[in-house]
């Protein structure tokens, strides 16, 4: 007999499968390209880069000596540093560039990010404009590497750049390594099938026209960089993302510090594509509408129900073993390893949490692939199944309750 | 587009059969373990049959040779015993509905009777020194759950014992019959040396009730608190 909560538990199962063996037929369809050798980069234009700062005082200077270290044309580079009303001592800091020719220091009053990034965009005189997240260090050959993009497709507005989370040392930055590690396999997927999802603010190039055609930032539910994302892949421009081109960011150390922003991430996710739910299953926005837009919306009910399955499940394995001991006693709770493979669990859903599982380790493994991370380790993975699992409805949710209930959701700093 | 939506469909077809092949391989190894399920019923079947020839032939003989050989009976017990743990695995892997489980349960329930009825018969005629539990119980019960342990756990070390496992919500005229006999209203419920045990009861309470079948091996001063919900019935069976 099967019930409606299996139907359902099925149909989810069902589209998230389907959003793996997606990403795997692109991967083995692109394996080749992805596989050859990097050119050696030999496309340096004008760029700018833009980093807005707010209350930065102790990473600005370390961002900004990463930005003058890289393998690119000293003179073809300029740093336009925005103070967003900072309440710490970010402006002191930042006055020891006061006589940098290339760097270009603005203060204004504090208004959120996306205004300190429009409120530098007019001093932009460079084709080309990257915008820098001010808690982040670059890879010398990123913006090299990064800028082979435009090279290679002239059509191409757009690029976002890999992230990746530098020397974790927390429990909760070690969870946040694997899945950024996971992410640079998906959103290389995504790029290769022009569905971008977000050009993340830490580390992406636009071409100062595309930026100005579809009018700049906004303040888009403090998620910047998703809106802009959207905005450009409804006006058609070209958004792609390079696996090869690497900014290291230190990722919330705290458990706290982690809600925090991934409740701000997930109520500007909410929020954002509901402002733009005529994208949705549009067949005018190709893979954008079809498919990306889809999928993360498919991923929420997804990982709630995994959710509930789980704590379902270890709730009765606890009671379980709660009446073994009542009847018999603690000493019966040492497990007695019998291999007996009757008592092997062999449900179609057994079957296909493993599967599920697999694909995400699957995911992992490719995302270390793809971005040449020489080892990963175990215990990091553990963190990641164990936090995430618990972690990600409770903002899911929270998310959730702040958009139904006209909460707002701030920066959390 | 029109290779994107090609890829769309092919993704498609992948993902369907990589999901049907999670049902043709659960449903493979569900038939597995319910042909096992059939042949240890099918050995509890002839093991049964051998003990009721064997008495049938000795009738005439009036219990000169036994009846039982204690070997056959514990393995018999045994095999009963691990029908049912299976049994209640299979009802949570599949569902209780399930139409083999059901099957195999009633063709089990029946068996056991008939090889509880051939036992008391031996026991009266011949005087053979059997010791039976009559255990009624039913899913969605945590006492159940706790005395069915109980009693696993008591035939391991006493593997002479003989547990009948009766789900009291297998629909069959038989086990309603013998549930209207000993007067069963709800598991768990057992029937030892025709007495009428409610409720859960520990395995120290069990071997204080009939120490002559479960003797304490070491010298322990075992303290039985009186469990909530047990009553205590004699009821003469005729």
């Amino acid at each position: 007999m099967t019930s409606v909560a299996d139907i359902v538990f099925y149909v989810f199962i069902f589209l998230a499968l389907y959003v793996q063996v997606f990403f795997l037929v692109t991967y083995l369809e692109k394996r080749s390209f992805l596989k050859k050798k990097l050119q050696n980069p030999d496309y340096f234009p004008l760029i700018t880069f833009i980093v807005p700062c707010y209350n930065e005082q102790d990473s600005v200077v370390s961002t900004v000596n990463s930005i003058k270290a890289i393998e690119y044309p000293k003179e073809a580079i300029c740093i336009i540093l925005v103070n967003d009303g900072s309440r710490d001592k970010t402006w002191e800091i930042l006055q020891q560039y006061k006589n940098d020719s290339s760097i270009l220091l603005l203060n204004k009053e504090n208004g959120g990010k996306h205004s300190a990034l429009n409120f530098a965009l007019p001093y932009v005189k460079t084709d080309f404009v990257c915008s820098f997240d001010a808690d982040t260090a670059i890879v010398p050959d990123a913006l090299a590497r990064a800028m082979m993009y435009f090279k290679n497709d002239p059509e191409l507005d757009a690029l976002g750049g890999a992230v990746l989370i530098e020397e974790p040392k927390t429990i909760i930055q070690k969870a946040q390594s694997i899945e950024y590690q996971m992410f640079s396999y998906s959103k290389k997927m995504l790029g290769l099938l022009g569905g971008v999802l977000v050009v993340p603010g830490a580390f992406s190039v636009f071409k100062k026209q595309a930026l100005l055609d579809v009018g700049g930032y906004r303040h888009a539910h403090l998620l910047e960089d998703l809106e802009l994302t959207y905005r450009m892949q409804v006006a058609g421009k070209k958004v792609s993302h390079s696996h090869d081109a690497f900014v290291y960011t230190k990722g919330p150390a705290s458990l706290n510090a982690l809600f925090k922003q991934r409740l701000r991430w997930s109520y500007g996710y909410i929020n954002n594509t509901f402002d733009y739910k005529n994208a949705i299953l549009n067949k005018k926005y190709g893979n954008f509408g079809m498919f990306t837009l889809p999928m993360t919306i498919i991923a929420y009910p997804a990982i709630l129900q995994i959710f509930v399955l789980f704590w379902y499940n270890a709730i009765q394995l606890f009671n379980e073993k709660y009446i073994q001991y009542q009847a018999l006693g603690a000493e019966s709770l040492i497990p007695t390893f019998s291999l007996d493979f009757f008592f092997v669990d062999t449900t179609v859903s057994a079957f296909l949490t493993i599967l599920l599982f697999g694909s995400i380790f699957l995911g992992i493994y490719l995302g270390k692939q793809i971005s040449h991370i020489r080892r990963v380790s175990l215990r990091s993975i553990f963190w990641f199944v164990v936090v995430y699992s618990m972690m990600v409805p409770l903002w899911t949710l929270k998310a959730l309750y702040n958009t139904i209930f006209g909460k707002t959701t701030s920066w959390g700093r | 587009m029109q290779s994107e939506t090609k890829r769309y469909f092919i993704v498609f077809i992948i993902t369907s059969i990589i999901f049907g092949l999670a049902f043709w391989a659960s449903s493979i190894f569900s038939s597995n373990k319910i042909s096992q399920l059939q042949e240890i019923q099918e050995q509890i079947a002839i093991d049964i049959l051998s003990t009721e020839t064997r008495y049938a032939l000795l009738e005439q003989t009036s219990c000169v040779h036994s009846v039982t050989s204690l070997e056959e009976e514990q393995g018999l017990s045994r095999e009963l015993n691990d029908l049912a743990r299976r049994l209640k695995f299979m009802e949570s892997q599949l569902s209780p509905e399930d139409e083999d489980v059901l099957f195999i349960k009633k063709y089990y329930s029946l068996l056991q009777i008939k090889d509880y009825l051939l036992m008391e018969e031996i026991k009266d005629r011949c005087g053979e020194n059997l010791f039976t539990i009559l255990y009624f119980h039913q899913g969605d019960c945590d006492d159940c759950q706790k005395q069915s342990l109980v009693l696993d756990e008591l035939v391991s070390q006493y593997p002479e014992t003989r547990v009948y496992w009766l789900d009291k919500d297998v629909n069959t005229p038989a086990i309603q019959t013998m549930l209207s006999i000993f007067g069963i209203s709800q598991g768990p419920t057992m029937v030892i040396n025709d007495k009428t045990y409610e409720g859960f009861y520990t395995f120290e309470q069990l071997q204080e009730i009939a120490p002559e079948a479960f003797p304490v091996e070491k010298e322990e001063d075992t303290i039985v608190k009186p469990q909530t919900g047990q009553t205590e019935t004699t009821k003469q069976i005729n």
